[in-house]
């Protein structure tokens, strides 16, 4: 299996050969390769459906952290697997066709191809690690493969939207698988569901099946992250057959399904996920009722399919399982079948807007033949699979006993919308008068129309012959979801049923809804409010708002003004540093300070009054003369505190500094006072802020009796060992003799770089 | 100090001085050649290696230089000769040989050929500054690599002076990081104050001690910080970072972004794991010295830095800038990473800094490229670049992807690695916060891909030819990029055992 979930990924390097040599028949070639896996996956029915067996390989990837090339197949991975594999193969042959005139064809098949093997990788996986690079790779597949149609800004921004949306989720899923691994111990799939009692009583439990469940709702497009398939619905048709109808958005639903064993059973898992599905189910088969693009009705019902498929999980009964999987399998082979001939329509006439499209049936008889079978299992109409997969739907909804009549109500209420988007997509564009379209509609070639035609009669047999050939998958499959096995046959009939009769009342309503259309949307029309209470909305609002406040703050931050920036820093230190020392309670300063003597007090009233002056100055000479005269000052107090030679420093640098800036000021413009009063208060107060702070940790400092070791040390080694008095001295030419010494070479290799300069500058005036 | 523990001590820092005479010599062939200087990038790349190959032949061995202190049963130098510190060199090793390679194509670079010796000088000399950054356990000789590091960088910052802005930003550079280095001198002061030494050991087994000011204690810190932030663009230490990235020449801001972060989270480890740590825990987490609250304020830091990061590159459309303001928000990611205080969050900001490196530099370079032809950063001007230039194109994708930390990406392994070690220290919400950061992030990276690829290329866009030699440079960071994201266990063994000496 690590091969076939691989292979893709090898058999993509040919593809550009392959264009490039024979670029007609890429479409031909390249769909050998689905079906080749096809034919893989079901060499291993007999094993896994007849004999109830579930394979588990692995090969090493990252031991240390347990992460492994696990693959698992078992009836719920094989199911997905011959989706992705068969309607792979189909949208594959079709695309040849479709998309012959694009120049990037060979492109388009190498982004399809990664897809199809990412998304055969995530329904294979066994390990959690492995399941979510599958899975973040379709979300990046997946935006090249929307983003194809690239000339039109809408099909940018959706693909973008898509991705972050998507993407996004994908990262609350790792977060949850994270945390799940975390509490079990295990990164193996299929051993978490063993393991469901611990993982539910974990009191981290509510957060990873949050997560976990988010990163579903995203891929699977589930309410309130539903908007992004319909906005996807600029990619090109094939992809949007495949990727938004049959295998990318079922992901979600496939990761569920399948977490459902070791999570499930919790009120919190069910009740989520059945409103969530129920609250989608309803809401996007409203919101499609506007629509007028062909393939936006499709991705609408899609949504709503998508939303029952979640529901039933979230009732979690035996029949709801069944139903879970019956409608699964019916809606990949009519979805698929209907945007492909969407796309035919597209094709041929030039336009997908519904309103210009009637009357193709003579043109495209065919089309009309394939989209008209197709529309019948849609609608539940028997004998086909999807009259199976309603039936079974609404038995499951009623049996349950819990919110029995709400859900039967919202699954009917949209199964009537559901019959209204068939009716448009699948029944108008062939019926009535033919209308002058852009194009001249013709038929299509035998590539296109032929997979469409396979799926769509893959729904009529299944239908006819459900019990033998649906019915022991099925049956299996249920295992990898509630790891009990059932009986429950699948049939096509089951008698004159309460079932049987609400499918009747739901096809008639919903053909009404189509008659009465026109008249209906005269009122829709008037309200606006339904565009506000749509997530897409406030989507778009929250990713302008961030947009906004990003930038706001970097120009309120990011000013470029030096001084700001500076500000920020020092106004950071004040309030990390004052309210720690604020929570440290009162402190006693009381024998820290002595009363200062009267020359200290004059030093400091001079010090206060040359603040003064700096800070008025109208010339730069007065304060930095200002600030000299500080910096004289401090020197005093050094003397007067015995330190002599650092004050005779403190001169000797004051007195350097004010003559280099004097030097300096020459060359500077003009002094503009450019502070306002305002600022001048601020920076007062920042400025008296941060000499507080200081001066109140100096004290604190000072109470500390500092340990010196080094005094004590040079006071008691410098005669004894050094023979000198001077302790300075000894320090300098026989503690630190080779420090000195260095210092004295830096310093003479500075004063030859001074005069080397100086030498330049000379050799530059003379010129 | 007798001259035996001197020759020992020399023979410890053998790299450090072999650097220092390439530089020497860097400096006299500079001197010597009068105007061909083509050979001088290449002598630097040769003193990179033969610098490399001597770190890897001593990676096994520890040891201490410059014995200043001791108690009863060991002795500290200021300068340790370790796994950790071989790490970090052989990173910054190789970014710089990367960098000059980078150099070697820089059309900037190459408009100032006549002063190449003093360039590679001066990178000789940020180098030097680093690797005995990341040895040093002394806070003086840390201060003193410090500023040998920022003093060096500062002049590169404003090398061309090509443009005012390249001026602008080298004296923002050098006045924003006089200030924190300032600060953080005060800081160092305080700390001696206190406990009368200056080896970080010894603070250690101070701090231990009963009598200890904890209010001046933790003001120090917050001081050191700043000098600390400033080097790794923390919030709020980081407003230097986008002016200077954006003014810098494109080969130093990579350079900025990568080694001079990494020589800056090197210093952190180290003042965290032997200043403020009493013991490491059986299963890998610190226990703290409870003087100061380490994880509150890395917790701090990290969320500002990401968000804020993260925020600014949402809309810059200068190319430079939004690697500036995501290079901040990755510092915010490993600021997290560390903020576990556990060996593992180590491990992670280890195996992060390797395809963070890969990634940036590569990215930083793609723009340099493409800068080089068409003259812009712009990201109007990427417009349809996927197509015209389709080598580029791919490589970026790839690199932009693994930025984001998606997989099949080095940096899906990185994010990874870092997630499992916030989680696994029950961090859950700044988890969450890392994840939404993420998101964001996403946005602005395929902003990048959609100018790129969904974007019709306007008139105006010309089209870039990546020469053989550059190509050459990109599949170096590229390909690892991608290996890395499948193939990484050696990189994971390899970092493993290099912080054996944090006790695991």
């Amino acid at each position: 299996m690590l091969f076939a979930a691989l292979s893709g990924f090898i058999f993509v390097l040919l593809i550009p050969i392959i264009n490039k040599y024979a670029k007609n028949s890429v479409g031909w070639i390249a769909s050998i390769f689905p079906l080749a896996l096809t034919v893989y996956f079901i060499s291993f029915y007999t094993n896994v459906i007849d004999k109830g067996n579930s394979i588990l390989e692995s090969t090493s990837w990252v031991p240390s952290l347990g992460i492994n090339l696990s693959f698992y197949l078992d009836g719920l991975s094989l199911t997905f697997s011959l989706i992705i594999t068969v309607v792979g193969f189909v949208v594959f042959l079709y695309a040849g066709s479709y998309m012959k005139n694009y120049d990037s064809l060979g492109k388009f098949y190498i982004y399809i191809i990664l897809f199809m093997s990412s998304m055969i990788g995530l329904v294979l996986s066994d390990n959690i690690i492995t399941m979510f690079v599958f899975w973040e790779l379709t979300s990046i597949t997946s935006y090249l493969l929307i983003g194809f149609n690239h000339e039109k800004e809408t099909a940018r921004n959706s693909a973008l939207q898509a991705l972050l949306i998507t993407g996004g989720g994908g990262l609350a899923l790792l977060a949850g698988l994270i945390i799940l691994s975390g509490i079990s111990g295990s990164m193996s799939i299929s051993s978490l569901a063993s393991m469901n009692d611990i993982l539910t009583e974990h009191r981290l439990y509510a957060p990873a099946a949050l997560l976990i469940l988010i990163g579903a709702f995203t891929k699977s497009a589930q309410f309130p992250f539903h908007f992004w398939l319909p906005n996807a619905m600029e990619a090109p048709t094939p992809v949007s057959a495949y990727l938004h109808s049959a295998t990318m958005v079922k992901a979600g639903i496939y990761l569920i399904a399948r977490m459902n064993p070791s999570l499930g059973g919790t009120e919190l898992w069910n009740y989520t996920i059945m409103f969530v599905g129920a609250v989608t189910m309803l809401f996007t088969a409203v919101l499609s009722f506007k629509q007028t693009d062909l393939k936006k009705l499709l991705a609408y019902s899609t949504l709503s399919v998508l939303g029952t498929l979640t529901m039933l999980i979230g009732i979690g009964s035996d029949l709801a399982i069944k139903a879970f999987m019956i409608y699964l399998i019916a809606h990949a082979l009519y979805k698929a079948t209907l945007f492909l001939t969407a796309g035919m329509i597209d094709h041929s006439t030039g336009t997908r807007n519904i309103e210009e499209l009637q009357g193709l049936r003579k043109v495209m008889p065919i089309t009309a033949a394939i989209a008209i079978l197709a529309s019948l299992s849609k609608m539940g109409i028997i004998p086909l699979i999807g009259f199976v997969g309603k039936e079974t739907v609404y038995a499951a909804t009623i049996e349950y006993t819990n919110f029995g009549f709400l859900f039967i109500t919202l699954a009917i209420a949209a199964n009537i919308f559901v019959v209204y988007i068939t009716m448009t997509v699948g029944f108008k564009p062939f019926f009535g008068k033919f209308r002058k379209t852009p194009k001249t509609p013709h038929e299509l070639p035998f590539r296109m129309w032929f997979g469409p035609m396979l799926l769509a009669f893959g729904g009529l047999t299944l239908g006819i012959f459900s019990s033998f050939i649906i019915g022991k998958l099925i049956n299996n499959t249920e295992l990898g979801i509630i790891t009990a096995k059932l009986n429950i046959p699948v049939k096509l009939w089951h008698g004159f049923t309460l079932e049987l009769m609400l499918s009747f009342i739901t096809v008639l309503l919903g053909i009404l809804l189509f008659w009465k259309r026109n008249q209906l949307l005269k009122y829709v029309d008037n309200i606006s409010f339904i565009d506000e209470i749509t997530p897409s909305y406030h989507y778009q609002k929250l990713f302008n708002g961030t947009l906004k406040l990003a930038k706001l703050q970097s120009r309120i931050l990011q000013n470029g003004f030096l001084r700001y920036y500076i500000m920020v820093i020092i106004i950071s230190t004040i309030i990390l540093g004052g309210t720690t020392l604020f929570s440290l309670g009162e402190m006693d300063y009381t024998g820290i300070i002595e009363m200062p003597g009267f020359e200290e007090i004059i030093i400091a009233i001079v010090m206060m009054t040359a603040t003064y002056m700096t800070v008025r100055a109208k010339t730069r000479l007065a304060a930095i003369v200002a600030v000299g005269v500080i910096g004289y000052s401090i020197a005093l107090i050094y003397i007067m505190y015995g330190a002599p030679d650092l004050a005779m420093t403190q001169f000797a640098i004051e007195t350097l500094t004010v003559i280099l800036f004097v030097l300096v000021i020459y060359r500077l413009p003009g002094y503009l006072p450019f502070s306002s009063t305002a600022r001048r208060i601020r920076d007062f107060i920042i400025a008296g802020a941060g000499g507080l702070l200081m001066s109140l940790i100096s004290i604190i400092i000072l109470s500390n009796p500092l340990s010196s070791e080094l005094k004590n040390y040079f006071a008691k080694n410098s005669y004894a060992i050094a023979k000198g008095k001077n302790i300075v001295n000894v320090i300098l030419v026989d503690f630190r003799a080779l420090d000195t010494m260095g210092e004295i070479t830096v310093l003479a290799v500075a004063a030859i770089g001074v005069f080397a300069l100086l030498k330049l500058r000379k050799g530059a005036d003379e010129k | 100090m007798d001259l035996t523990s001197l020759n020992n001590s020399l023979r410890l820092i053998t790299p450090e001085i072999i650097l220092s005479i390439f530089l020497v010599i860097v400096v006299v062939v500079d001197l010597i050649l009068k105007s061909n200087k083509k050979v001088i990038p290449y002598l630097a790349v040769l003193g990179f290696a033969v610098t490399g190959i001597v770190v890897i032949s001593s990676l096994d061995s520890s040891g201490f230089a410059f014995i200043t202190a001791s108690t009863s049963s060991k002795q500290f130098g200021m300068f340790a000769h370790d796994p950790l510190g071989g790490f970090f060199k052989l990173l910054i090793l190789s970014v710089s040989i990367f960098i000059v390679l980078f150099t070697i194509t820089s059309s900037e670079i190459k408009q100032i050929h006549l002063r190449s010796g003093e360039f590679y000088a001066l990178m000789y000399g940020m180098v030097l500054g680093m690797m005995v950054l990341v040895s040093a356990v002394d806070l003086i000789l840390i201060y003193v690599a410090l500023e040998l590091l920022s003093l060096s960088s500062y002049v590169l910052a404003g090398f061309t002076k090509l443009r005012d802005r390249n001026s602008e930003a080298a004296l923002k550079y050098m006045i924003y990081g006089v200030v924190s280095s300032g600060l953080m001198l005060f800081g160092i002061s305080i700390v001696y104050g206190l406990t009368g030494t200056t080896n970080l050991y010894l603070i250690n087994s101070l701090l231990q001690g009963p009598q200890i000011n904890i209010l001046t204690l933790l003001f120090a810190v917050l001081l050191i910080m700043a000098g600390v932030g400033f080097k790794i663009s923390a919030v709020p230490f980081h407003f230097w970072t986008p002016d200077v990235y954006e003014g810098a020449p494109i080969t130093i801001t990579a350079y900025l972004s990568v080694a001079s972060k990494a020589a800056g989270f090197a210093l952190l480890i180290r003042v965290i794991q032997i200043g403020f740590v009493s013991f490491v825990g059986s299963d890998g987490f610190w226990n703290l010295i409870p003087v100061f609250d380490w994880k509150a304020l890395l917790v701090l830091l990290s969320v500002l830095t990401m968000t804020l990061g993260n925020l600014s590159a949402l809309w810059q459309n200068n190319l430079k800038r939004m690697l500036a303001y995501s290079s901040i928000a990755h510092a915010g990611y490993l600021i997290l990473a560390l903020a576990t205080l556990s060996t593992q969050g180590v491990v992670a900001v280890l195996i992060y800094f390797i395809f963070y490196a890969l990634m940036n530099l590569g990215a930083f370079y793609i723009v340099m490229i493409i800068a080089d032809r068409t003259g812009s950063e712009d990201i109007d001007d990427y417009d349809g670049l996927g197509y015209t230039s389709s080598f580029l194109g791919v490589s970026l994708i790839i690199l932009l992807v693994s930025l984001v930390g998606l997989p099949p990406t080095a940096g899906f392994i990185g994010k990874l690695y870092l997630f499992i070690a916030v989680l696994d220290a029950e961090m859950y919400v700044v988890a969450v916060i890392a994840v939404l950061n993420t998101v964001v992030s996403l946005y602005y990276y395929l902003r990048v891909l959609k100018h790129m690829y969904l974007t019709k290329a306007s008139d105006s866009t010309q089209s870039v030819r990546a020469s053989g030699g550059e190509k050459i440079i990109l599949l170096l960071l590229v390909v690892p990029t991608l290996l890395f994201g499948i193939y990484f266990q050696p990189i994971v063994d390899f970092t493993k055992s290099c912080i054996t000496v944090l006790g695991v």
